[in-house]
């Protein structure tokens, strides 16, 4: 009997206790968004589960927890805190992204760069509200839009905030379809959104090649705290467009990017123990990364509408919201807005520009941020 | 610390204009280099030109069969038209086929806009499709 209540007494059910079931609940939430409305289930389903597992209580002191040294779940929680995971996702991405929009239309590159003022004014307001500056870097990167950046930004600069950042990070992107029609909506006009983008000329084979190199060495030399990130993201791509090996390209955008986007979610997840989750800096941060996502959204806009005043051939202001990194998701929610307007708009291809260039912009962001803040 | 004096107190305001200034600055020359390649690789081109052709001749031992049609400069409004340039194409790659492979072909024989008159060709119904990605040529249409 003695054996069978000390047992009971180990059990989680007696060690839980309202702040371990708010989590759950959190978790249970983000796999039902997943799997029922199907936002980002491929992020949401592994942060969902990985939350739930983390915040099931246990007694500390066994190596269980994914805060505890020898732990399974410490020793796959390095990947996130080394920065090794964000650079595998960003090899797989490289290896699926189709540059030939972008190199198309150049110009559009700008509003990838336009689209990081999120990151910047926020960097302000999480300093004004009495972040770090490390902190702040880390909170105000959710404004990329990008959560393996978000991630490796914050792992450097300020490793105990990652699990707040990553989940803001990560749920903002999956609520794009909320978050940013609004604020598309209110900034442009009718006739503005039902703007045509011309047909994209055709891209060489040779300019497909020399991009990744060109930009490697523009923006690592740039910015070289940028390198693991962009470094495996341009080399990914050129594996891609080489055509000499194609099985290592289609390794890294498949088993390669799904096993690091796995255990990144899942442990990013496991992160958000109650005890060291449910803070009122949480809160700030939440708040601080929807202010950001917003701003990052309003100016990509605000700055499309500008180019508009000096170019002969109009751009659609809607493109300027795809300046984020939220790749596809951004692209595919201008896509629907300009389809809504004139169901012969077709501005997914062009909104991947700029998609693309946020990807960039905001991981050149995060190599700044990080060089300012060494 | 907190406020405008913290803002002040760790450079935030030089983080912010300089960081946004570096990133204009940087995707700004991306976008110069990548608007300037394709003049670039043409001028680099033009000047390597000479001096590879002669052993490109020495070894090509085949060359590509010719087609019997003539590339137009630019797209032909009617799609019927289209479909007819498209013929002998698709019955050098043989049916069924599959559209990238459709694809490649129209890039080697460099027709203009491939992907779209692919895309306008299937809409249009001159391309079939037989299931698992193959597609055939409607030759009833065709001919009608």
């Amino acid at each position: 009997m003695d054996l069978f209540l000390s047992f009971l007494n180990n059990t989680g059910y007696l060690m839980l206790d309202h702040r371990y079931i708010f989590m759950i609940c959190i978790g249970i939430l983000f796999v039902y968004l997943a799997t029922s409305k199907h936002y980002e289930p491929l992020l949401l389903v592994p942060i969902g589960f990985g939350i739930i597992v983390g915040n099931i209580p246990f007694f500390q002191g066994f190596g269980i927890g994914i805060y505890e040294p020898n732990s399974v779940l410490h020793y796959l929680y390095f990947g996130v805190t080394s920065g090794l995971y964000p650079s595998i996702v960003f090899l797989g991405l490289g290896a699926m992204t189709d540059f030939s929009s972008l190199l198309a239309y150049p110009r559009l590159m700008l509003l990838g760069a336009a689209a990081q003022m999120g990151i910047f004014t926020t960097l302000l307001g999480a300093l004004f509200m009495g972040f770090l500056p490390k902190e702040a870097a880390s909170i105000a990167i959710i404004g990329g839009a990008d959560g393996p950046t978000s991630i490796f930004l914050t792992a450097k600069l300020a490793p105990h905030l990652i699990g707040p950042i990553a989940i803001a990070a990560y749920s903002y992107m999956a609520l794009i379809p909320i978050i940013q029609p609004p604020i598309m909506r209110l900034l442009t006009s009718k006739q503005e959104r039902r703007i045509h983008m011309p047909e994209p000329r055709e891209v060489g084979r040779k300019e497909l090649l020399f991009f990744p190199v060109v930009g490697t060495l523009i923006c690592c030399l740039l910015a070289p705290t940028a390198i693991p990130l962009l470094g495996p993201f341009f080399f990914g791509n050129f594996m891609k467009v080489c055509g000499v090996v194609d099985r290592l390209a289609g390794t890294a955008r498949s088993a390669i990017i799904d096993t690091a986007t796995i255990f990144l979610g899942f442990t990013v997840g496991a992160s958000t123990q109650a005890d060291v989750f449910l803070t009122g800096r949480s809160v700030g941060i939440f708040a601080l990364g929807a202010v950001a996502f917003s701003i990052a959204t309003a100016s990509g806009v605000i700055f499309a509408k500008l180019m508009n005043v000096f170019l002969k051939q109009k751009i659609n202001p809607l493109l300027g919201a795809a300046g984020v990194s939220a790749v596809p998701g951004s692209a595919r929610e201008v896509h629907v807005m300009g389809q809504k307007e004139d169901p012969t708009n077709y501005l997914l291809m062009t909104a991947m520009a700029c998609n693309s260039s946020g990807v960039i912009g905001s991981a050149t962001c995060a190599g700044i941020l990080w060089s300012f803040l060494l | 610390m907190t406020g405008f004096e913290a803002i002040s107190y760790y450079n935030g305001w030089v983080m912010a204009a300089l960081g946004a200034t570096i990133v204009f600055s940087g995707l700004a020359v991306l976008s110069t280099a990548v608007a300037l390649m394709p003049k670039l690789l043409n001028a680099i081109e033009r000047a390597l030109a000479p001096s590879e052709k002669p052993p490109v001749e020495a070894e090509s031992p085949a060359p590509e069969p010719e087609i019997a049609f003539k590339v137009p400069l630019s797209c032909p409004a009617d799609i019927r038209e289209m479909a007819r340039l498209y013929e002998p194409i698709i019955h050098e790659l043989g049916e069924p086929f599959q559209l990238a492979e459709l694809y490649k072909k129209t890039q080697f024989h460099d027709l203009p806009h491939p992907h779209l008159t692919i895309s306008c060709l299937r809409q249009a119904d001159f391309l079939l499709s037989q299931g698992e990605g193959m597609f055939v040529l409607n030759k009833e249409k065709l001919a009608r």
